[in-house]
């Protein structure tokens, strides 16, 4: 066998994706190249032509196409066809494959396309993290998954073809990384040797089950649907395998543990000393892997902080995340993308406020909505204290305390007020409506 | 020497003399020398050649980093030229800790706190004696990592080095760089015997 | 076999054990995604729908076959052997399309009723 170019050491965290989509046998690969995302299709471009998978007589197809809706296009007709099909993109390109990534959902296409996820533009550019772009499509029915460290984005991208391809789910997921905050910064990432990974990675299947491109076996798909056919029902069903995604989920997670030694809690959550937590910090990506430090120095100054890393953002995992709501009542939630005029201003906190109408036991709690980060701005973990410190606030004296940085209920973290003046006509946020 | 210490380099470049590179390369030796987590973090922006930079490389031995956001208080600060140092957010951007310059000359020690630790090399001649160029341009990031192996950190626990070793970096450059990593390897061992501490 | 598989294992199986009309009838019974299957006769017996039908002259025509190419509801037949052009009037809707595509103007709409 031939030496492998790359097997273990520091590594970018596109470089990381790149190799997880060879790991997987793709048959196919799109791209079209966009900044954070770049580098992953340039490896990619290099790696189908590497000794190593030539050697191995893998026959992964890279076709360079002319935009990012063509590259959806090119995943979405390659699906068709029964082949295991990979791409990546971030920001803009996403917004320009959105009308595919409909049809992705709506024709039940398991494509797996990793998202550096960066800021959104309009009347300024920006490239750096920033989860905006993944969350405009949080409910187009695709599986989002938000990862936080180098290891996970392979890790995950190896997973996802388990979890996309089964065929009680057959819906895209996507895992997103912050750009350039994974993206271009290395850490130690470790492949999965390929044979072995061939033994994790499910068996391919010659078509799905619901369609496939036989001339002796003619069948059509995406005809119009009168509104008194199916219509309705096939968008229900697309929810219903959200659902059952869940479990598979959780079930690749454990194999994946059992065979390679790595786990990211459930697959859903992965909880840092939540269990016995006073207060609770719910987020996702790089800054919530970064809480856990906080987390760490506020317990060894006596505070009994707990974190909660959302990984898998869609489907919700609404029963993992209400179990520790319902331990705890106190729970901030931090979002690094802006929702305009939603409730909280945060896409995951408005959610978790949802969540927790389910039952008596979290009807109650008091969640208190953080957002910062946006753009790439980094939150530091003094920062992250502060947030900390809030929530303890609100558990000691009742209240959630004015900060001149919280406007509309929600504390933006990190925003540049000036001075430290209390904004005027701040509402609070738990009053007697 | 303390294991759970978390090391944090900030290099100072400009666009162009390869800091970007060093930082990663740096996360390489240190992971080949033992540091089971290390992160380098570029801090991408609208980089033009000869513009400043930054770029940073945290090391640990035990505890995993986590923290991604960029280093504030260097450990160890590296200046890539000595041109550098009057610029905003170089000098003044030293608490602590350790300092190495590339420069053949004396520089203004005024210019960083008193408990600092200073070391000056002059990779710039050693790449030009060498002819280690590209594009007419010396290559000095990975002289200036043979430097880093020579210098000493001190806190309250102590002073200690960061343990690298020159072997280890002659077999990632060779790794990297093909038939210009003994070059490479030949300009980091002569940079580690001029390596002067001057403070 | 997964629940979804075991589903539609019949329909994917061959064209002939495919179901006649297609018959899902409610949320349960259905595909992930909406399908269907070319059978003769889906739609019904659009033959009924007729009230001009499509008669070709022979002698006229040079098979180019640019009516059966033309045809939405594929019921322009071709003869294997002869190659000679007729339609099956059973699902023939008559909408005049093959008359209007050939180029040398030999399908003549007849008044049925
Ligand atoms: S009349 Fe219309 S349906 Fe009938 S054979 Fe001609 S084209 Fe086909
Ligand atoms: S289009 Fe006219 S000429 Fe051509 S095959 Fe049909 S009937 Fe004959």
């Amino acid at each position: 066998m031939v030496e492998p170019k790359f097997f273990e050491g520091p590594q970018k965290g596109n470089l990381a994706a790149a190799y997880a989509a060879m790991d997987a046998n793709v048959d196919v690969i799109t791209a079209y190249p966009i900044t954070p995302q770049t580098t992953v299709v340039e490896e990619l471009s290099s790696l189908v032509g590497e000794e190593e998978f030539i050697a191995r007589n893998q026959k992964t197809q890279f076709m360079r196409m002319e935009s990012e809706h063509s590259v959806a296009a090119g995943l979405v007709g390659a699906s068709y066809a029964g082949a295991r099909v990979y791409s990546a993109t971030a920001g803009q390109g996403l917004l320009y494959m959105t009308e595919m990534i409909h049809w992705m959902v709506g024709a039940r296409l398991p494509v797996v396309l990793s998202i550096a996820t960066r800021g959104l533009t309009g009347g300024g550019w920006n490239i750096w993290a920033d989860y905006g772009d993944i969350m405009g499509l949080r409910d187009s029915g695709i599986m989002i998954q938000l990862l936080g460290t180098h290891q996970e984005i392979y890790d995950s991208i190896l997973m996802g073809f388990n979890i996309s391809e089964h065929p009680d789910v057959m819906l895209p997921l996507f895992p997103a990384y912050g750009g350039f905050v994974l993206s271009h910064t290395s850490k130690p990432v470790k492949r999965v040797p390929w044979e072995e990974a061939q033994k994790f990675v499910i068996p391919k299947r010659d078509e799905w089950e619901h369609v496939w491109i036989d001339s002796e076996r003619p069948m059509m798909t995406g005809a119009l649907i009168m509104p008194q056919s199916f219509y309705a029902e096939f968008r229900i069903k697309a929810h219903e395998a959200q659902l059952k995604a869940i479990s598979v989920i959780k079930d690749t997670m454990a194999e994946f543990e059992k065979r390679f030694g790595r786990s990211y809690g459930n697959g859903l959550v992965e909880p840092y000393k939540a269990d016995d937590a006073d207060v609770l910090m719910i987020g996702y990506g790089t800054i919530a892997k970064q809480a856990e430090d906080a987390v760490d120095v506020l317990r060894e100054q006596g505070y009994k902080a707990g974190a909660l890393r959302v990984r898998t953002y869609r489907p919700f995992p609404t029963e993992d995340i209400l179990k520790y709501i319902k331990k705890t009542q106190i729970v901030g939630v931090m979002d690094r993308a802006i929702a305009f005029g939603n409730p909280t201003a945060g896409p995951l906190s408005t959610d978790i406020m949802a969540a927790c109408q389910r039952y008596d036991s979290t009807r109650n709690a008091k969640i208190l909505p953080f957002i910062g980060g946006l753009g790439g701005r980094d939150v530091t973990y003094d920062d992250q204290i502060e947030q900390f410190k809030i929530l303890f606030d609100l558990k000691e004296k009742g209240e959630a305390p004015k900060k001149p940085y919280k406007m509309w209920g929600t504390y933006w973290t990190g925003l540049i007020t000036g001075s430290d003046k209390v904004p005027q006509g701040e509402e609070e946020y738990f009053g007697d409506i | 020497m303390n294991n759970d210490k978390i090391f944090e380099i900030t290099m100072h470049g400009r666009g162009g003399q390869g800091a970007i590179t060093a930082a990663l390369l740096l996360c390489e030796i240190a992971y080949a020398d033992g540091y089971t987590d290390v992160l380098s973090i570029p801090k991408i922006g609208a980089e033009r050649r000869g513009a400043p930079i930054k770029a940073f490389t945290k090391l640990s031995r035990n505890r995993e980093i986590k923290n991604y956001a960029a280093v504030e208080d260097a450990d160890i600060t590296i200046i890539f030229d000595a041109s550098l140092i009057p610029l905003p957010g170089v000098a003044d951007a030293v608490k602590h800790g350790t300092v190495l310059v590339n420069t053949n000359q004396t520089i203004d020690v005024s210019k960083f706190p008193k408990e600092c630790k200073i070391y000056t090399v002059p990779v710039t001649d050693i790449a030009l004696k060498l002819n280690l160029t590209t594009a007419g341009y010396p290559i000095i990031n990975v002289p200036l990592l043979g430097a880093l192996t020579q210098i000493k950190y001190k806190d309250e626990t102590g002073e200690m080095d960061l343990g690298l070793h020159l072997k280890t970096i002659e077999k990632i450059a060779l790794k990297k760089f093909g038939s210009r990593g003994h070059l490479n390897y030949e300009a980091a061992v002569k940079a580690s015997e001029q390596v002067k501490e001057i403070q | 076999m997964v629940e979804e598989a075991k589903k539609w294992e019949i329909i994917r199986k061959s064209r002939e054990e495919r179901p006649k009309i297609q018959s899902w009838t409610s949320y349960w019974d259905l595909p992930p995604a909406s399908l269907s299957f070319p059978i003769k006769g889906c739609a019904g017996h659009t033959g009924d729908w007729r009230t001009f039908k499509p008669v070709i002259n022979q002698d006229e025509c040079i098979k180019c076959y640019h009516c059966y190419m033309y045809c939405p509801e594929g019921t322009v037949l071709i003869d294997d052997e002869s190659g000679i052009v007729s339609f099956d009037y059973d699902y023939c809707k008559g909408c005049g399309i093959c008359a209007e595509m050939c180029p040398k103007k030999c399908i003549e709409m007849q008044r049925e009723v």
